[in-house]
């Protein structure tokens, strides 16, 4: 259950009830990541909106059948859409496996890497090479199948090097947190950037990279392409399917909920007597692991693999992606994706912004972390909320209650915008002052460490000053 | 009378500061210790230091675990609480952004060594879950499960905080200050709480307290720390008593 | 083979000024805002277009092209930490928020210069007044790269008088080291942010605006400069301003040094001192829990 973790950084949803979305009784791979029945909504004041939810589960709108139609979606993409479209949204589900890895260790381990991109060139080149220097050998041996066989040994070969550079890369980052650990891991991919490019062994080709063709398989007498759009299209959607439903699974399993736990407090973690930087560092190799199988499959889909493919920018997709998306929401990631590419391809389609789009993630990405912390995927929970609430109203009192219902809620939501950006400004121009209240409330302490701590009410207490200069001592004596 | 954790000559220094000067106690199984002491005798960084989140400058700890006391001096912090030494924080340290029943369980997990479980759907795991319903029934959560932690109460979070430490089962669980920042009302409910957590389990308590009604109300012993030594030690009566500790402790006025 | 050497240090050294001038900044706005800023790069870069485009277009004098730039690329810097990044001081997560949020300013920026500035590279002639020879120890130097690294070392000098023997130096690093306690005794710590930014960006711009004439510019500038900034800052200690200055005349000289001898290993040492350093000393060479 990914929707309860919804961050409230600043305390601005507090004000609300909070709509409690979780359910205790099983797998639920809502349509967002957020699982649950109704409890109470945020309030509208519409006491039957809490039995909308069940209404539309009773006529059949649960979220298993949701998925089931975003399935069936998916399956009939190459037959309705054109080529290039497949194309697009081939590209679009390994991008959504890539950022979705990623998110495994920023929004639920809580460490930021700025050099994934490393594990993504590396399963990259790794196909690359095996197709190059196994491909011929094992014609031979093989014949018509060849390339089949060839893909096969290079996804194990390309998995297996994706773990083999992971796990020492994995081991020296996780040692350091924050800013270190997203430059540490920035240096790791760069290092490789620069291996690629200059290709001291004359393996990889250097700045040109290296062209990656998978081949056509004989197969009972028909010749079968395996690079065929559609063909390689339904293979990615079942290898993006499986990695999803995995990474899935791993987030709502005892080791994805300790992980989250550790995001939120690696102290308190350890004190419940866990090895905090030994599961951060499985949750690195996991994380690289799936990355590496977006890196592998997008490798046959451009047809070639760059020294690019290592460089800090493609590191920077999967940052935009989930901030954009919604770090907390497991789906957010994916949402982020594919605002990503489909923006980008609706933006090329008009000359004078076509050159252009790195303008237009900045900004959103900008607006997205001021304004919009959760991220789209947020917002997409939220509208579908409104709807169901909206559909409600319609059924219970008509078409005219409906229409006050949408009027009424886009006033309330327009004047909420207002008050948060005015929150966010007076916050800003307030922001270090507002230090010195909590430092200097309520009590009279010369606690040198505790005034960080923003949580503790306690400075009102009236009682003893809670505050112990000598106990917590500030200063880097942490082991 | 089993000594489940001792301390021998555990000394810490700041700088030129002096933190904890040479302590040497024994916490013996089944009472409950409160550790009290003005601001400043260093009674957190006592707990820091049998938890190994501070290195000792000099001493030891030691912690009975498998039947006999073992040394347990600069062992990392998952180590010595895996061993059975769990604690709570003074400053509330828990997982804000997920829910009371997620709280809880983490610590579970940690307890039935779970933490590397990748594949088991936590949610539906009933060994668990089990466990996890039983400790929100003890400490009186269980309405609260589903809700997020950053939404309850100060006086929520503190039990949520409790919860954490006795979701790991340990022999010793040290609290830190556990009625800060509580009106008098949520104090004596926690009060009476840890009497009954004393009694209908096998945990033995630590709790440090400035707050001498409570102190009064459930210690078995009291450890009177002032500048990071011992000046006290015996049961509530005792202590009263001793004038040392009227000096020391409160300028001079009677308890 | 000595005079070898002379050639490769100088030319290392010049190459360290350079690397001083964008780093220092960067170390400095993190050494007291806690704030890594990624769009460090495209300042230093806007910094090189001022330069070219006021003195080509307007004044035709390097030196008050330069200076405009470098102004022009301060207050940039300024709106920049008023506007956006001040909101997230006080969140959670404020340090990653930051880096992402100062990743998105480098985006727009990089993309605003494409649109004014175009793709294509530009280069300036080196000033008139320093566009010639020097011989040091039988090797020549052109005096404008003399002037670069003089520069380096007068902004690394002047910086540690600023910070050690004025009033507003003391109070930066206090502020650096404990912003609640700086606070608490009535320094305005949001403005003297916003002040260490202007000068960190200033000094970006300062960096931008003399390596005009060094090198070829283009808006992918600041995407590489960023990096090579990280390098310098990581190895010398991140947050720590001598450490910036030992950091980049290392790389600097490693630059120089490497690309003789050791068979194409210039691009990736860098990354791999980078990487050492994190790992068997995180807090970088130099680096303590000092401005300095």
């Amino acid at each position: 259950m990914s929707g309860d973790d919804e961050p409230t950084t600043d305390g601005s949803r507090d004000d609300e009830p909070t709509a409690d979305r979780s359910t205790p009784d099983g797998p639920d791979p809502g349509a967002l990541g957020v699982a649950g029945p109704a409890v109470e909504r945020a309030g509208h004041g519409h006491e039957r909106l809490s039995f909308t939810r069940s209404r539309l589960i009773e006529e059949g709108w649960t979220r298993e059948r949701l998925l089931g139609l975003f399935v069936v979606w998916c399956l009939l993409v190459p037959v309705v859409l054109p080529s290039f479209q497949v194309y697009l949204f081939t590209e679009f589900l390994l991008l959504a496996v890539f950022a979705t890895a990623f998110n495994l260790l920023y929004g639920y381990t809580g460490l930021l890497s700025f050099g994934h991109a490393l594990f993504y060139a590396a399963a990259g080149y790794a196909i690359a090479l095996t197709f190059r220097e196994l491909g011929p050998e094992l014609a031979g041996v093989l014949g018509g199948i060849s390339p089949l066989a060839t893909l096969l040994v290079a996804v194990v070969l390309g998995l297996a090097f994706t773990l083999v550079i992971a796990a020492p890369v994995g081991y020296l980052s996780v040692r350091l947190d924050e800013i270190y650990f997203a430059l540490i891991t920035l240096s790791f991919s760069m290092a490789f950037y620069a291996v690629l490019i200059q290709d001291p062994y004359g393996l990889t080709q250097g700045s040109d990279g290296m062209l990656l063709l998978l081949g056509t398989v004989e197969l009972f007498g028909a010749d079968v392409a395996l690079a065929d759009r559609n063909l390689y299209y339904y293979l990615v959607l079942a290898v993006a399917g499986g990695s999803m439903y995995a990474m899935w699974r791993v987030i709502n399993s005892p080791f994805g909920t300790v992980c989250r736990a550790i995001r939120e407090s690696p102290d308190r973690v350890s004190a419940l007597g866990v090895n905090v930087t030994y599961h951060q560092w499985v949750m690195f190799v996991v994380s690289a692991f799936f990355v590496g199988i977006a890196g592998l499959f997008i490798a046959p889909l451009h047809s070639i693999v760059t020294p690019a493919m290592s460089f800090w920018t493609t590191s920077a997709i999967p940052v935009v992606a989930a901030v954009i998306g919604g770090a907390f929401y497991f789906l957010g990631p994916a949402v982020g994706a594919f605002v990503f590419l489909y923006l980008r391809w609706g933006l090329s389609r008009y000359p004078a912004f076509e050159a252009h789009w790195e303008l237009f993630y900045g900004l959103v990405l900008i607006l997205v972390l001021l304004y919009f912390k959760e991220g789209a995927a947020a917002g997409l929970v939220a509208l579908g909320h409104w709807l169901e609430d909206l559909y409600g109203v319609y059924r219970t009192d008509g078409r005219s209650a409906a229409i006050e219902f949408v009027r009424s809620t886009l006033s309330e939501k327009a004047a909420a915008v207002r008050r948060e950006v005015g929150r966010t400004s007076v916050r800003g121009r307030r922001s270090a002052r507002g230090q010195v209240a909590t430092a200097g409330g309520g009590s009279d302490s010369t606690d040198p460490g505790g005034g960080s701590d923003s949580t503790d009410p306690g400075s009102g207490s009236d009682s003893t000053d809670p505050t112990d200069p000598t106990d917590r001592p500030s200063g880097g004596d942490r082991p | 009378m089993t000594t489940l954790l001792r301390t021998v000559d555990l000394r810490r220094e700041f700088g030129e500061l002096v933190a904890v000067d040479g302590v040497s106690l024994d916490i013996v199984h089944g009472e409950i210790t409160c550790i009290i002491g003005p601001n400043g005798a260093g009674k957190t960084t006592f707990y820091d230091l049998l938890t190994g989140m501070v290195e000792p400058t000099s001493g030891e700890v030691w912690l009975r675990h498998d039947g006999e006391l073992q040394e347990i001096t600069g062992l990392p912090a998952h180590e010595i609480a895996d061993r059975g030494l769990a604690r709570s924080f003074q400053i509330i340290e828990i997982f804000e952004r997920l829910t009371v029943r997620q709280n809880v369980q983490v610590a579970c997990v940690a307890r039935n060594d779970r933490t590397l479980d990748l594949t088991t759907w936590l949610d539906a795991d009933e060994a668990i879950n089990e466990q996890v319903d039983e400790i929100l029934e003890l400490t009186g959560l269980t309405h609260l499960a589903e809700k997020r932690c950053s939404t309850l109460s100060y006086g929520q979070q503190r039990n949520v905080e409790i919860s954490l430490a006795l979701a790991i089962e340990s022999s010793v669980v040290l609290l830190d200050e556990p009625t800060a920042g509580l009106n008098p009302t949520d104090s004596a409910i926690v009060v009476d709480f840890v009497n009954e957590l004393d009694e209908r389990t096998d945990t033995t308590f630590v709790v440090t307290e400035h707050d001498m009604d409570v102190v009064f109300n459930i210690a078995d012993r009291i450890v009177v720390l002032h500048d990071g030594r011992v000046i006290a030690d015996g049961d509530p009566g005792t202590v009263r008593a001793d004038e040392t500790v009227t000096e020391a402790y409160l300028g001079g006025s009677s308890i | 083979m000595f005079p070898l050497f002379v050639a490769e240090t100088l030319i290392g050294l010049s190459i360290g000024g350079r690397l001083f001038l964008i780093a220092v900044g960067l170390s400095l706005i993190f050494g007291v805002l806690n704030v890594l800023n990624f769009a460090h790069g495209v300042f230093y870069m806007l910094g090189a277009y001022g330069a070219i485009t006021v003195s080509a277009l307007l004044l035709d004098n390097f030196w008050l092209g330069a200076a405009v730039g470098i102004v022009a690329v301060g207050i940039v810097g300024a709106i920049v930490e008023f506007g956006l990044i001040r909101p997230l001081y006080d969140r959670d997560e404020a340090i990653l928020d930051q880096l992402i949020l100062t990743f998105g300013v480098a985006m727009i920026v990089h993309e605003l210069a494409r649109m004014l500035w175009g793709s294509q590279p530009r280069s300036i002639p080196t000033p008139g007044s320093l566009d010639f020879s020097v011989g040091i120890l039988g090797e020549t130097i052109t005096a404008y790269r003399l002037f670069v690294i003089g520069v380096s070392v007068v902004v690394l000098v002047g910086l540690w008088l600023f910070l050690t023997r004025t009033h507003h130096g003391h109070v930066i690093r206090a502020t650096a080291s404990d912003r609640e306690m700086a606070a608490m005794l009535g320094v305005d710590v949001p403005r003297l942010y916003t002040t260490v930014f202007l000068l960190g960006s200033l000094l970006a711009g300062l960096g931008g605006a003399l390596a005009a004439p060094l090198q070829a510019v283009s808006p992918a500038l600041g995407d590489q400069i960023i990096i090579d900034a990280f390098v310098v800052v990581v190895i010398g200690g991140l947050g720590s301003i001598s450490g910036a200055f030992v950091g980049a005349m290392l790389v600097g000289l490693f630059q120089a040094f490497g690309v003789q001898y050791i068979a194409a290993g210039d691009l990736a040492l860098p990354f791999i001192a980078m990487i050492l350093v994190l790992v068997f000393r995180p807090r970088g060479l130099l680096g303590e829990d000092e401005v300095l």
